[in-house]
């Protein structure tokens, strides 16, 4: 078969629920890369430039996919704009597993106020502060800038997308991952006025986060990350109150402003699927784990929204490449052609095998074909 | 309690303290409760933020009646040791399952994250526990759950040995079997709790 769409315009065809000449392959591949080329976990964390080379490497010796995550931003990333203690590979962690962060909690109840009267950034400003650091717009302006040029090389020189610019966390999502899910949880029926309060006060902002940090490096699509409102962590009534208005509402502004969301589901999302056709049609990507059927997905978003995913990682660690390509062969042929995006689901492990990456690029380059 | 009123349960548990009911007899109606929360779950009218909820509760009430069931003999369910396994920093899952434990009635020695075998076994001497729970996440610490089960089981101590964690909760399902020597496995946190009280019933 011979390629008629660029990658460009294959992952463009599928966002917009329509059939590319063939599937096209979207991976998140990280620290993994690092290993196979002989890179050390703490090179790949702290130097982006370098990052990046071993991602390209294993691009080229794979034959190529169709869209790349910026995971070389990851570690900068991590470390300049979240206010949990990072734990960087040979300073904290061994040289050969990933960056992880401390799970030891960064707001406090009263921090609620602080969002409240201080916005999404005046929140994220208070609470990296206390941990001894400084983050404000400027800051993150530089950040995102130093970026550009890698966005740049990957567009112009390899002609393929970088599929994710910034990243805009709905607010509750964030309170989970700063206050920690346990307390949050408690939160829900404990201070429910606060809680809302503070997600009314913020999203607006974290609307502007996830657009500016797109903007600067020259990207247009926005992660969306909002797996803790998965039926798993929120049943339909706290979802109801806490998340999907204003997720919707976010979810509607960036395409308003011209942006492709990444909506990165992981966890169960299966009862909760139909709320994804109140989202804007054919303008927004779905990431979904086997936690969802994804199936039933298909069947109910359907020419509505673009679905990804869902290779698990414990198939690219433990399995074989014909673990693999028996997994990518079924997944085409129970969700189709049209709408889908092949890709590994959530963070590729870091002891996953040159062999079983491949084999999604060639299982997908095999089965996908229109 | 089952309707997460925070306020209403604890009013009426110190109420029925200060009025001197029994206190077994409370114990039995909050685990009453928290069956019905873990039949909700089941059913998907409640996620794991009510079952988090639920636990708080019923460890606020514990604290109010525990020293009347310690007067009166009243033991617990079992005790059981939980963490994650050496290597994995991941605390979510196991929080959850710990939460829920004490909710049903256990004594939970929580020994943290990134452990080493030595570690499990130290405490579950220590303790006498009835039950280990073993966590991960990643599946690069399949192995060191491997080896956890392992060192556990070559120590000669008469355990329960649950497996559970993200790691077990996608993709390939023989992902479970490749931990050998563990006696079961809790797919969620309701599951991990039915597993314990089944073991805990089933001992002479």
């Amino acid at each position: 078969m011979s390629e008629t769409f660029s990658p460009r315009e294959r992952l463009q065809k599928a966002i917009d629920c329509q059939t590319p000449d063939r599937v096209p392959i979207a991976l998140r591949v990280e620290y993994s890369a690092a290993l196979w080329a002989g890179m050390s976990c703490r090179d790949f964390c702290c130097y982006p430039h370098k990052a990046s080379d071993v991602i390209e490497a294993a691009f080229d010796k794979i034959g190529g996919w169709d869209g790349v995550d910026n995971t070389w931003t990851q570690g900068v990333r991590f470390t300049h704009l979240e206010p949990q203690k990072p734990m960087i590979p040979g300073v904290d962690l061994p040289d050969d597993v990933p960056m992880e962060f401390s799970s030891e909690p960064s707001m406090t109840a009263d921090d609620y106020d602080v969002a409240i009267k201080q916005g999404y950034y005046g929140l994220y400003s208070e609470l990296i502060a206390r941990r001894g650091r400084k983050f404000n717009r400027r800051t993150e302006e530089e950040l995102f800038l130093g970026f550009a040029p890698i966005y740049r090389y990957w567009e112009e020189k390899k002609g393929v997308p970088v599929i994710r610019g910034g990243m805009t966390r709905p607010p509750v999502i964030a309170f989970t991952l700063l206050r920690t899910f346990e307390e949050v949880s408690k939160d829900y029926f404990r201070r429910p006025d606060k809680v809302l309060e503070a997600v009314n006060a913020t999203y607006k902002e974290c609307i502007q986060m996830g657009e500016t940090q797109s903007r600067l490096v020259g990207c247009n699509y926005v992660f969306v990350p909002i797996s803790r409102a998965a039926s798993t962590f929120m049943s339909e009534r706290l979802f109801h109150k806490f998340f999907f208005p204003t997720f919707k509402e976010i979810i509607e502004q960036l395409v308003k402003d011209g942006f492709t969301p990444r909506i990165h589901a992981d966890a169960d999302w299966t009862p909760f699927l139909q709320y994804f056709l109140e989202l804007p049609k054919r303008k927004c990507i779905l990431e979904l784990e086997p936690m969802t059927d994804m199936v039933k997905a298909k069947k109910i978003l359907g020419g509505h929204m673009c679905l990804f995913g869902d290779v698990p990682p414990d198939i690219l660690s433990l399995g074989t490449p014909t673990d693999v390509e028996s997994y990518v062969k079924k997944r085409i042929e129970d969700v189709g052609k049209d709408g889908f995006i092949l890709a590994n689901d959530d963070m590729m492990p870091h002891d996953a095998s040159y062999e079983n990456v491949k084999a999604i690029v060639d299982a997908g380059k095999k089965y996908g074909w229109s | 309690m089952a309707d997460l009123n925070e306020e209403v349960v604890l009013k009426t548990i110190a109420e029925g303290v200060k009025n001197g009911e029994s206190s077994s007899g409370v114990l039995e109606e909050l685990r009453g409760g928290m069956e019905i929360l873990g039949q909700r779950f089941a059913d998907g009218e409640y996620s794991l933020a009510e079952l988090m909820m639920g636990a708080e509760i019923f460890r606020e009430c514990m604290d109010m009646i525990e020293p009347s069931l310690e007067k009166n003999g009243v033991s617990t369910r079992g005790r059981v040791v939980i963490g994650t396994v050496k290597g994995d920093v991941h605390d979510l899952g196991k929080n959850i399952v710990a939460a829920m434990l004490r909710g049903s009635g256990f004594e939970v020695h929580d020994i943290g994250v990134d452990k080493p075998p030595e570690q499990f076994v130290e405490k579950i001497r220590e303790v006498d526990a009835d039950i280990v729970g073993l966590s991960c996440l990643l599946t690069s610490t399949l192995g060191s759950m491997r080896k956890t089960v392992s060192v556990i089981r070559e120590s000669g101590l008469d355990i329960k040995i649950m497996i559970g964690g993200g790691v077990f909760s996608r993709g390939i399902e023989s992902t479970v079997t490749r931990i050998e020597g563990a006696d079961g496995f809790g797919k969620d946190a309701v599951e991990a709790v039915n597993l314990a009280k089944e073991w805990v019933t089933a001992t002479p």
